[in-house]
């Protein structure tokens, strides 16, 4: 890639996070979009700053725990009730009411799959950007 | 058929006919192919030949025939058939590799049932034969797979025997595949040949002319055919002598009748009608150790059922050492052994009242019982009675008109009565002065269990020759010039008589595995070597056959070598009726084959005697001693020590103590708390003078100031891997002066402790007066009197009972309760008034798993099957043939005193012992515990891996490949009737083992959880059979082990779809109920309640 | 919150004199400060010999594990002490007290963070650390304790050629599903929580390695803001999901003894009563370790006696749970008129294994909450160390008096038994207490203890203040 010509960007430092949260209030309503904040700690007024506080994790979390609720449940009762119909105790083929413990879980189980998964997303998003930024 | 059975029988011959077989049937493979193709290899080339075996068409087409159902074209896929295959090519294994030590005797013998003669791989057969016992025979039905015997039952066709048996017959099994028995005859602990000591012995005994110093020290001849011989070689060598020794023998019996008749007679009890029964230290409840038990148990559990129109007998004992007898009688008296001879002789009208104020009163609630009985009665005594005892009961039974009703005078069921002690004395005596060249001992082992007053071992050591004829090289054997290698029985042939005299054959089920001799072997060495135990037996027969004519009434030798004469002139003749294959041509020759199948001989049984009035009347007993008296008993597993080598019996709970792989000195809690002795601690016995050292265990109901020790323990290591080092030697303490009990114990303390192997409520329920702190009710019952164990049964209605007044008041006692004499309600458990079912209505889901599924069978329509159980508490005697036939049955693993001690018994089945009441005189309760096939089973819904499920018919099964080991429904089980491999218990790798076990059920490895099946194994059988023949199963059809062990018939097993059967109509009694019905885990087994029938005046 | 003491005349720098609570931080921190304190325990060439010691000390303990762990599988289970009917012992014991002690960390992590509870910060890290060590140490012996543990992936849902499936109605298959979540979960939240920490390890590592390995680790952390909203909003989900695992996890486990039949396991009081009893032990094996470590990282600053206060209060309160529920049993016990109830009770306190009862009484009830009242003793590092041990322990004895006492006496007399541990019991618990250690020990080193970035965000120069205006003031402050 060949070497870009003008600025590129600008890089400010700052004391303290009202400073900061300050200035890029400022640098927003200036009309800047492309910004963004380094922080040791996260500053949430920052992000309201820069008008970012909305991701789509939650959702994905969300369909991560039904879609493995649903799987639970629905391989409990195929295997007692279709698969596997045994006499177990006398107990009634659906009669797995505990069980019920376990689908929460297996749903909290898929969520930890997803979160694996989004944390590995989003470190390949982070490479991505560094390399990006390097190129300037 | 027929030719074929000759085709394998000639191919087990000899390898050569081999071919000759398939030059008869060219068509198909013959087994005997199949093992020739086999022979010589072995690792992988030999499976290797077995993979190219299975491919052959041949072998296919012998499968398509004998196995028309699994072998069908297409079914090798399936997995069912392949087992099946498996099945098979194991068992072919079992006679491919293995012919040189398994296969069926070269004579003919008669399988059982008829059709099939021939051998069907993976079927079993069933032949009759006879477990030969000092107190008579039992004749059995031998279950054989491929010629391996793998069960014993009782001969059910038998008149005496009726299909039950006991635990030592059941555990006889055992002792043929134990692996320490002596493998070859040693001379001078060298091997040597069996023939060499023949020349030796026969040109020895031929010097002697007269047989002078020639003796034979036998144990018990049972064998009415070795007492021929004995008398064929005393008319040839007048001088030699034949010596009966015992350990635990009716000397005190034989003298009695001795002395009141003149000869020596046996009794026989016929308990049917008997209304009042007296046992005087008369274990007769307890095993085959008491002549008469099996018919003598199952007539007093029939009389002993209750029934509204029926009245019920009552038993009355007065003992020692409590036994199961004494804790199934109405009233038991515990008396020092002295007391008892006191007793005794009061009863027989002796003025001398007794000191014993219970005693007193016991004794005229008897007497009078007695005079209303009008002559139904019997007063019983037995071996381990006393001779006073034995006085006492021939003259009440003569007196007050037993006799010819219930009690019968016969001779004796062993050829030749003698009293042992006595000769054995007469014979160290002549030892000692060196009369005795020839010492030659059949079974006996008297190094270990002669008198010690005697000296054995010294006069032992001034014999030049001793022979020891014995299954082990044991203390005797070790030590004799000659060891021969003794036969088991099933590897044998002789004879003998069962209790009522009626004579069966002893015929052997397999080719010796060690080429061991027997008895008739080492006599015929005097007569004619080269005639087999077959000959001699079947000469003898002869003498009672029809059609034996009276060819051998003198002396069997002539008659046996005239039968081998007649071979020798008429082989073509001979091998045909040997081999039974032609008709049989002479009343004689169907005779004895019907003999050999039945297993007995009709009209052979003894007819009474009449006698006149015992003379000599009372004899006076000792005056009560009052020192500590010692009393010896034999040991309820391992009776005199012969059983100690089997693993099966060692660890079997001994009858009402439940201690296993060990004996005990037993006392009642007074004595230690006088002596200050703690349960588990060593103590010194001394008895004039000589002294061992033994722990001790506290026994509910002993009496006072005496203390018991059983037999049987103590053993050497020669005796064999099982039977060294358990327990101590009792026999170091008997001395001929006392044999059953002596006086002038003397105890010391101050020997450490040694911790008892109890199963029972492992070593809670066992304690002294001192160790009760924190196992007792400290709030209201401080000297620890009573069982918690016995008192929570009863609380939690565990076991129910009534007496015969309130069953007949009340016959729904069981879940009424019965109410004590304040109108209290007694046997109540807690928010569930006597523990009973929860109403169906109350119940969560009750019939989301029905049994009342019609089934299509080719027949018909059909209810399914549901099988169940139901347990007589009222019959149940705790003599444990129940626990030893499901050992047998179901492959369960031996696991050693260790293990057993901390809890890990694998016993399916066990009899639950609980004391009730005040542990001085308790009263006991046995109660036969095994899976419980809860149809709402615990088990099976905590198991993560559903290795335990129900089937259709209501079985609760254990998938062992399955399980995982978790243990969990071990937890959940109430009963606590599953067993869990913790270590691997089974044993893999002895050899002898192997051809023991039981195809049909799975040998369980390390890590799984077993338990009762029903024995479904045999379900299967008999269904697939009844299937095979287009018919619904009978009742009684399906026997489980325990419930075909079971002498007083206490246990049932049916369909409970079949109103018919007998299961159903024994829990349709009010009687019936569940043991803690309050769980609602609806138990398919349920108990009867038990009914005692108790004499007011004593209550 | 506050307790009413009274108000030291010396005010000490440590206290709000108006409220006379600590402090949760010490005054006078900067970003800086904290940041060197914490990266530098980790960062340093110097491994101080303390701490080799301890971890040779504490591997040589682990070996138990590994030696007792051969021998097991190559004998059978029949190596412990269990028999029938105590079919279930230390393993058992082990398991369930293990996953209890793991509770704490999830609690604090999860729940102190949904009600926002910043005093949480400083120890959050290690309790959770803890957390995954004692759950390490725990799901080792459900596998471990099954006869055949090479077969234990046959409790797993999976399809196989045998066409069998778990048996969903045990509390034994729900175990799997509860502990493997909850292993699975617990890792999760304390590997995103540690990644701006493990951030800054990289940037400031001197090792090439140390840079490489922490580098990877961040997954390119950089601080931004947008990488900060997506860390809480994850914080924030994944303390969502644990939450309800804090009390899911126990009362799994505790229906492993309430969903079976036996008298003394069979009640409704189990999943509450073992949750605060999880908390109770959890909080105190928190104390066990944040206290050494305190003093001997010098970390007092960090972790104050406010926090240890805080704790102490919170097994104040999960303690009088159990008392409650300790209570209920023995109430229960009588007031259901049931035969069965009433003697297991009887026999738990005065039967032959009545000690344990007492021990458990002793130590779970009768020190800590009489003690724990006085503020004096909260605060009382000494006795507080001493405290956790004695919590410790009669939590573990409050599972072996369940397993134990409730079996070996069941509903048929004939057979009870006993129930004595073997050499290989002893070795295997052990063995665990040395497992955790390393782990342990071995986290202290690598990892940041404390969490640097939410110290940093308690630090009183993270207001934000409107408009910038103070910006100077704040500098100063900061300064």
């Amino acid at each position: 890639m060949p070497p870009r010509e003008g600025v590129y960007g600008l890089l400010a430092e700052f004391n303290t996070p009202s400073e900061l949260v300050h200035a890029t209030e400022m640098a927003h309503r200036a009309g800047y979009r492309r910004m963004e904040c380094y922080t040791p700690y996260p500053v949430e007024q920052a992000a309201e700053a820069l008008r970012f506080h909305k991701t789509r994790v939650p959702l994905l979390c969300l369909l991560g725990g039904l879609c493995g609720l649903t799987t639970g449940a629905l391989l409990e009762i195929w295997v007692n009730v279709w698969g596997y119909p045994l006499n177990i105790r006398a107990m009634p083929l659906f009669f797995f009411f505990f069980d019920f413990v376990c689908w929460p879980l297996g749903g909290v189980w898929h969520d930890c799959a997803e979160w694996i998964a989004a944390a590995v997303s989003s470190a390949v998003q982070c490479a991505k950007l560094c390399e990006w930024s390097n190129d300037g | 058929m027929n030719e074929t059975r000759m085709e394998i029988e000639q191919a087990m011959a000899g390898e050569k006919q081999a071919q000759v077989v398939t030059a008869i049937a060219p068509a198909k493979m013959t087994l005997a192919e199949v093992r020739a193709k086999l022979d010589g290899k072995s690792g992988k080339r030999y499976w290797k030949s077995l993979d190219e075996l299975a491919d052959t068409p041949a072998f296919q087409e012998l499968m398509q025939e004998e196995f028309p159902r699994q072998a069908s074209a297409g079914e090798w896929v399936d997995s069912v058939s392949r087992r099946g295959f498996l099945k098979v090519m194991g068992a072919s294994f079992a006679l491919a590799g293995l012919a040189g030590c398994t296969k069926q005797p070269d004579e003919q013998i008669f399988p059982y049932v008829k059709q099939p003669e021939d051998l069907v791989l993976g079927k079993p057969m069933f032949f009759a034969t006879a477990h030969p016992f000092p107190t008579g025979a039992i004749p059995v039905l031998v279950k054989s797979d491929a010629f391996r015997p793998i069960k014993l039952e009782g001969n059910p066709e038998h008149p005496i025997v009726k299909g039950k048996s006991d635990g030592f017959t059941q555990a006889s099994l055992l002792d043929l595949y134990d692996p320490d028995r002596s493998q070859f005859p040693r001379f001078r602990g060298e091997q040597a040949g069996f023939n060499e000591f023949q020349e030796q012995f026969a040109k020895a005994v031929a010097g002697t002319k007269t047989g002078e110093g020639v003796v034979f020290l036998s144990e018990t001849v049972t064998s009415p055919t070795l007492a021929g011989q004995w008398k064929a070689v005393q008319a040839k060598y007048p001088q030699a002598k034949l010596v009966q020794y015992e350990p635990v023998n009716q000397d005190a019996g034989r003298a009695a009748s001795k002395a009141a008749f003149g000869d020596y007679y046996d009794t026989q009890y016929k308990l049917e009608d008997a209304d009042v029964i007296l046992a005087l230290d008369a274990d007769f409840l307890g095993g085959i150790g008491f002549p008469g038990f099996l018919p003598m148990s199952a007539a007093w559990a029939e009389r002993h059922r209750f029934d509204k129109d029926k009245p019920m007998n009552r038993l009355y004992v007065v003992e020692t050492a409590p036994t199961v007898t004494g804790f199934k009688a109405e009233h038991r008296l515990a008396l020092k052994p002295s007391e008892i001879d006191q007793f005794a002789n009061a009863l027989t009208g002796g003025n001398s009242t007794l000191s014993n104020p219970e005693a007193q009163k016991f004794l005229a609630a008897v007497t009078a019982d007695i005079k209303k009985s009008g002559g139904r009665f019997a007063v019983i005594v037995g071996p381990g009675s006393s001779q006073a005892a034995h006085a006492a009961a021939l003259t009440v039974n003569g007196s007050q008109g037993a006799v010819g009703k219930t009690v019968f005078y016969t001779e004796t069921v062993v050829p030749m009565p003698s009293e042992h002690v006595s000769d054995l004395k007469a014979l160290v005596a002549d030892m000692n002065a060196g009369k005795v060249q020839w010492l030659v001992m059949l079974g006996v082992n008297p190094l270990y269990n002669a008198p010690v007053d005697l000296a054995f071992e010294v006069a032992f050591n001034k014999v030049p020759n001793s022979v020891h004829l014995g299954s082990h090289v044991d203390e005797t054997g070790f030590y004799s010039t000659w060891h021969i290698n003794k036969a088991h029985y099933l590897e044998s042939w002789s004879d003998a008589r069962a209790y009522d005299g009626t004579i069966s054959i002893v015929q052997p089920m397999i080719e010796p595995l060690y080429a061991g001799k027997s008895a008739h072997d080492v006599l015929q060495t005097l007569l004619d070597p080269s005639v087999s135990a077959y000959d001699v037996v079947l000469a003898n027969a002869k003498t009672y056959l029809t059609g034996g004519g009276a060819a051998a009434t003198s002396a069997a030798a002539p008659a046996a070598g005239a039968a081998k004469g007649a071979t020798s002139v008429s082989p073509d003749q001979a091998s045909k009726a040997a081999l039974g294959l032609a008709a049989a041509n002479t009343p004689f020759e169907l005779a004895w084959r019907k003999a050999l199948h039945d297993g007995w001989v009709a009209n052979t049984a003894f007819t009474p005697k009449t006698l006149g009035a015992p003379k000599g009347g009372t004899t006076t007993p000792a005056t009560a001693g009052t020192g500590i008296e010692i009393s010896f008993k034999p040991d309820s597993s391992v009776y005199d020590g012969r059983y100690a080598n089997n693993g099966w019996l060692q660890e079997l709970p001994r009858q009402v103590t439940s201690m296993s792989w060990d004996n005990a000195a037993l006392m009642n809690m007074d004595l230690m708390g006088k002596l200050g002795i703690e349960e588990n601690e060593a103590i010194e016995l001394t008895l004039n003078g000589r002294k061992i050292i033994t722990p001790v265990l506290m026994s509910p109901g002993h009496p006072n100031d005496v203390v018991t020790v059983q037999l049987g323990s103590g053993r050497r290591a020669e005796a064999g891997r099982v039977a060294a080092g358990v327990g101590f030697n009792a026999y170091s303490l008997r001395t001929t002066d006392g044999p059953l009990s002596a006086s002038g114990l003397t105890i010391a303390r101050g020997h450490g402790t040694y911790d008892l192997c109890v199963t029972k409520v492992h070593n809670i329920e066992h304690r002294g007066a001192y160790a009760q702190r924190d196992l007792e009710h400290p709030l209201s019952d401080k000297d620890g009197t009573y069982s918690l164990a016995g008192h929570e049964a009863m609380e939690r209605s565990i076991i129910r009972y009534a007496t015969y007044e309130e069953a007949m008041k009340n016959p729904d006692f069981a879940h009424t309760g019965t109410k004590d004499s304040n109108g209290t309600l007694v046997n109540k458990v807690g928010y569930n008034p006597q523990g009973e079912a929860v109403p169906h209505e109350e119940s969560f889901w009750p019939d989301n798993w029905r049994y009342d599924h019609i089934e299509e069978v080719s027949a018909g329509k059909v209810l399914q099957n549901k099988w169940g159980m139901s347990i007589d508490l009222n019959s149940c005697v705790g003599c444990n043939a129940c626990v030893v036939s499901c050992y047998a049955e179901n492959n369960i693993a031996v696991v050693g005193r260790e293990q057993v001690k901390i809890g890990r018994i694998m016993q399916w089945m066990r009899i639950d012992t609980y004391f009730e009441g005040d542990l001085h005189a308790p009263s006991a309760h046995f109660q036969p515990m095994l899976c419980q096939h809860c149809e709402s089973a615990g088990c099976e819904q905590v198991c993560p891996v559903g290795a335990t499920v129900h089937t259709p018919e209501g079985i609760n099964t254990m998938v062992y490949n399955r399980c995982v080991g978790t243990r969990y429904c071990s937890n959940n089980c109430p009963y606590k009737v599953r067993r869990f491999n913790f270590l691997l218990y089974s044993d893999y790798d002895t050899e002898s083992l192997k051809f023991m076990r039981n195809p049909d059920v799975s040998v369980r490895s390390r890590g799984v959880m077993e338990k009762c099946s029903y024995c479904i194994q045999r379900i299967e059988a008999v269904k697939i059979e009844a299937d095979k023949n287009n018919r619904a199963i009978e009742d009684g059809e399906i026997l489980t082990a325990c419930q075909q062990a079971c002498p007083t018939d206490a246990i049932v097993f049916g369909n409970l779809n079949d109103p018919k059967s007998r299961v159903v109509q024994r829990k349709a009694e009010e009687r019936d109920y569940q043991v803690l019905a309050d769980l609602n885990y609806r138990p398919r087994t349920t108990y009867t309640a038990g009914v005692i029938n108790p004499n007011a005046e004593l209550a | 919150m506050a307790t009413k003491g009274p108000v030291p005349e010396i005010v000490d720098p440590m206290t709000d004199p108006r409220t006379g609570e600590y402090a949760v931080i010490a005054p006078g921190h900067t970003f800086k400060s904290v940041t060197q304190k914490i990266a530098g325990i980790v960062l340093t060439s110097n491994t101080p010999v303390a701490w080799m010691g301890g971890l040779f000390l504490a591997a040589t303990v682990a070996l138990g594990v590994v030696i007792a762990v051969t021998w097991l599988v190559l004998k059978g289970v029949g190596i412990w002490g269990i028999t029938i009917p105590g079919a279930w012992g230390f393993a058992i014991i082990n398991f369930v007290w293990w996953i209890g002690i793991g509770h704490a960390g999830t609690l604090i992590s999860a729940i102190l963070l949904l009600f926002k509870q910043t005093w949480r910060n400083s120890i959050n890290r290690f309790a959770e650390a803890m957390t995954i060590f004692a759950v390490v140490c725990a799901g080792m012996f459900p596998l471990l304790h099954i006869g055949r543990p090479w077969l234990g992936y046959w409790l797993l849902p999976y399809p196989n050629s045998m066409n069998v499936w778990p048996q969903f109605r045990s509390p034994l298959a729900w175990d799997v599903f509860a502990v493997s979540t909850y292993a699975t979960i617990s890792v999760v939240f304390w590997y995103i929580g540690m990644v701006p920490d493990l951030g800054t390890l990289r940037d400031r590592a001197k090792l090439p390695l140390a840079k490489y390995v922490y580098g990877i680790l961040s997954l390119g952390w950089r601080g931004s803001t947008r990488h900060w909203i997506r860390y809480e909003s994850a914080s924030l989900l994944l303390a969502g999901l644990s939450t309800p695992l804090v009390l899911s996890v126990h009362t799994t486990i505790s229906f492993d003894f309430a969903v079976a039949a036996m008298a003394g396991w069979h009640t409704t009081i189990f999943p509450p009563y073992f949750v605060a009893g999880a908390v109770y032990s959890g909080f105190a094996m928190v104390l066990t370790l944040a206290i050494p470590i305190r003093k001997f990282y010098h970390l007092e600053d960090l972790v104050t006696l406010r926090h240890l206060d805080n704790m102490a209060k919170v097994m104040l309160a999960t303690g009088s749970i159990v008392a409650y529920g300790y209570g209920m049993e023995v109430f229960m016990s009588w007031y259901s008129a049931s035969h069965w109830e009433f003697f297991m009770m009887w026999n738990r306190m005065f039967g032959p294994m009545g000690w344990a009862y007492w021990i458990l009484i002793l130590t779970n009830i009768a020190i800590p909450l009489t003690t724990l009242w006085s503020r004096k003793l909260r605060v009382n590092v000494g006795y507080l160390f001493f405290l956790s041990f004695v919590v410790n322990i009669g939590m573990w004895f409050e599972r072996f008096v369940i397993v134990v006492t409730s079996l070996y006496r069941d509903y048929l007399p004939s057979s009870w038994g006993t129930y004595r541990a073997t050499k290989w019991d002893y070795m295997l618990f052990i063995g665990t207490w040395g497992l955790f250690t390393t782990l342990f020990l071995l986290f202290a080193r690598l990892a940041p203890m404390i969490p640097m970035s939410e110290i940093r965000m308690m630090l009183p120069q993270t207001k934000v203040r409107p408009g910038g205006a103070d910006a100077e003031v704040v500098t100063q402050e900061a300064l």
